[in-house]
């Protein structure tokens, strides 16, 4: 059982001034500490936290919750273990009520070795796959020192004859591991729209007692699919849902309406506050009783089909493996692969994901994006980002996305003026804020207007020409003292 | 807040240019604020990207923030309104 909060959003900057404006409208901050994390290639210590952003949140007056991203519980392999007592810490940094991560994976076998995916991927939803979710999941519950539930994921897949149903594999996997569940009810909902389990029966075979969480968010059409794209209103249709199901869920803690932060400049923040004054209403239908759910040993998890073979875990590694390699463009091999490559869902999931690297591309490169886009145009920059994300995985971190694109932009001889700096320049940048080492950046020209014209998204001027260094320095040195400046 | 700072290095070679250093903190560098008057692109972070299962949309919303010759962002055009019909924005 967890504690009543309440009403509340999934962080983003933009958000900050509704929950800086108190806490009657927006009672509860789910943080997704992962967002400000830094990616150090240190082998001990891999994970290094922005505390400026860590300590702009915590001041914010709502309670807490932490939402793990980028390190889901939901497949064969346990996600990176350097990872959790930096999640742990951020659980304790919030004074977080519970914690939870997502229901899918994101690593994958290929013929390097491990790689990431990218993007939330559906786990093997079989017996097999409930036992291998639980394991992954025990071994992070284990580390943490709050509750833990899983979340429910948008699966684009069509349903296969050989898998459970959604709803038991979820409340399986729920009972094994003796979790939580954050219901995600636009994920069920897309879902179904998408070709697979209807909500009612989703709902009748969750153990609905272990819903401790909400989300609810808008989505977006592609390609005749519905998507979860977190880029606006809830749903109507959604919104009904919810009020039909928040009166049996005994241990309701708290509901989070989700908005991806690209949509924000497009979305007025009195949307968003009408959305949450449609969440008050919800929230006035829970039940008063909470209820202790039942130990695992007290319930049957019983399916007439259930066996274990001898290699449990080959089946959910080969679902893993081919699903993953498909979605980042490996070749596959055999029935499955044929199978699932087959699947128009795994078309949608691609396009996905080229959206979403671009997008870690642009927040880390945001001067080369736009000095790119003023003058080769947003065709030849996709063509770029296409041909770059078939030589290599996606990256977990914007940072090492980043870094990795700008390496492919030094490789090609692209006749762009001003590109070789402003490339040079932001990696430095990304190498001194991700190392805490100084970085210099020499530039034949003054560099500042040309700067400060891409950070506007203008071409510059010409500048004026020189012998010009940029030293990029950790935030916690001095400035040098001006001196004077001599110019040709 | 740590300031831009400008020097002058000493030079050898007095037919060369003037080495004109610039020191820039490295979060400085990162927010794009401190080098433009207009509102600021949307705020960035470093790390894994936020909860998503759907599209991030942020290459099209840049691009067309870059190609509008004012600077500003428009109404959403209609590709972005839901199937459902709803509108948003300003």
């Amino acid at each position: 059982m967890v504690r009543e909060l309440g009403i509340g959003l999934s962080h983003a900057r933009g958000l900050e001034p509704l929950c800086a404006a108190g806490t009657e409208l927006v009672q509860v901050l789910e943080v997704e500490p992962q967002t400000f994390w830094m990616e150090t290639f240190d082998p001990v210590d891999p994970y290094q936290v922005d505390q400026g952003a860590c300590e702009r949140i915590k001041g914010l007056p709502q309670v807490k919750l932490v939402h793990g991203i980028g390190f889901p519980v939901g497949g064969s392999r346990a996600p990176d273990p350097r990872h959790l007592p930096v999640f742990a810490q951020a659980v304790v940094d919030f004074d977080a009520a519970w914690a939870s991560e997502h229901l899918s994976f994101n690593l994958a076998g290929g013929p390097s070795g491990t790689f990431n995916t990218g993007f939330l991927m559906p786990p093997r939803q079989t017996w097999h796959g409930v036992d291998a979710a639980a394991t992954t999941i025990r071994s992070t519950q284990a580390g943490l020192p709050v509750p833990f539930a899983v979340e429910t994921g948008v699966n684009y897949l069509r349903p296969r004859p050989d898998e459970l149903p959604d709803g038991l594999f979820v409340g399986a996997v729920a009972e094994s591991a003796d979790c939580g569940l954050l219901l995600d009810l636009h994920n069920v909902w897309t879902n179904e729209r998408n070709g697979r389990q209807s909500v009612t029966e989703f709902l009748g075979q969750l153990p609905l007692e272990r819903v401790w969480e909400l989300h609810l968010a808008g989505g977006s059409e592609l390609d005749g699919y519905w998507i979860d794209s977190h880029s606006g209103p809830v749903p109507d249709d959604v919104m009904d849902l919810a009020a039909e199901v928040i009166p049996q869920l005994h241990n309701l803690g708290a509901i989070i309406f989700e908005v991806f932060p690209s949509y924000l400049p497009r979305l007025d923040l009195h949307v968003i506050e009408a959305q949450l004054e449609r969440l008050h209403e919800l929230w006035s239908l829970r039940p008063r009783a909470s209820i202790r759910p039942p130990q695992p040993s007290a319930r049957e998890l019983g399916h007439p089909t259930r066996t274990v073979g001898d290699d449990p875990m080959g089946d959910v590694r080969a679902w893993e493996d081919t699903l993953g390699q498909i979605v980042v463009g490996l070749p596959t091999r055999g029935s499955l692969g044929a199978e699932i490559g087959a699947d128009h869902g795994t078309d949608i999931v691609r396009s996905l994901l080229k959206d979403f690297r671009a997008g870690m591309v642009c927040d880390a490169l945001r001067l080369t994006v736009h000095l790119l886009l003023l003058t080769v145009g947003e065709e030849a920059l996709r063509s770029m980002l296409a041909e770059f994300g078939a030589s290599q995985p996606p990256a977990l971190f914007r940072s090492t996305e980043g870094e990795a694109f700008g390496d492919y932009l030094s490789g090609l001889d692209l006749k762009v003026e001003y590109l070789p700096e402003i490339v040079a320049y932001e990696r430095g940048v990304l190498r001194t804020l991700t190392t805490g080492q100084a970085t210099d950046v020499a530039f034949p020209y003054d560099p500042l207007p040309v700067l400060r014209a891409l950070a506007g998204a203008r071409m510059p001027q010409t500048p004026r020409a020189g012998n010009f260094v940029v030293s990029i320095t950790p935030d916690d040195c001095e400035a040098i003292r001006v001196e004077g400046i001599a110019i040709t | 807040m740590n300031k831009l700072a400008l020097s002058v290095d000493p030079q050898l070679d007095p037919w060369r240019a003037p080495l004109v250093r610039v020191a820039i903190p490295a979060r400085l560098a990162f927010d794009l604020d401190a080098f433009q008057e207009t509102i600021a692109t949307l705020a960035r972070e470093l790390g894994c990207e936020p909860c998503l299962s759907g599209a991030n949309c942020l290459l099209a919303f840049i691009n067309d923030y870059v190609v509008n010759p004012e600077g500003r962002l428009d109404p959403i055009p209609e590709q972005w309104v839901g199937a459902l019909g709803q509108q948003f924005g300003p």
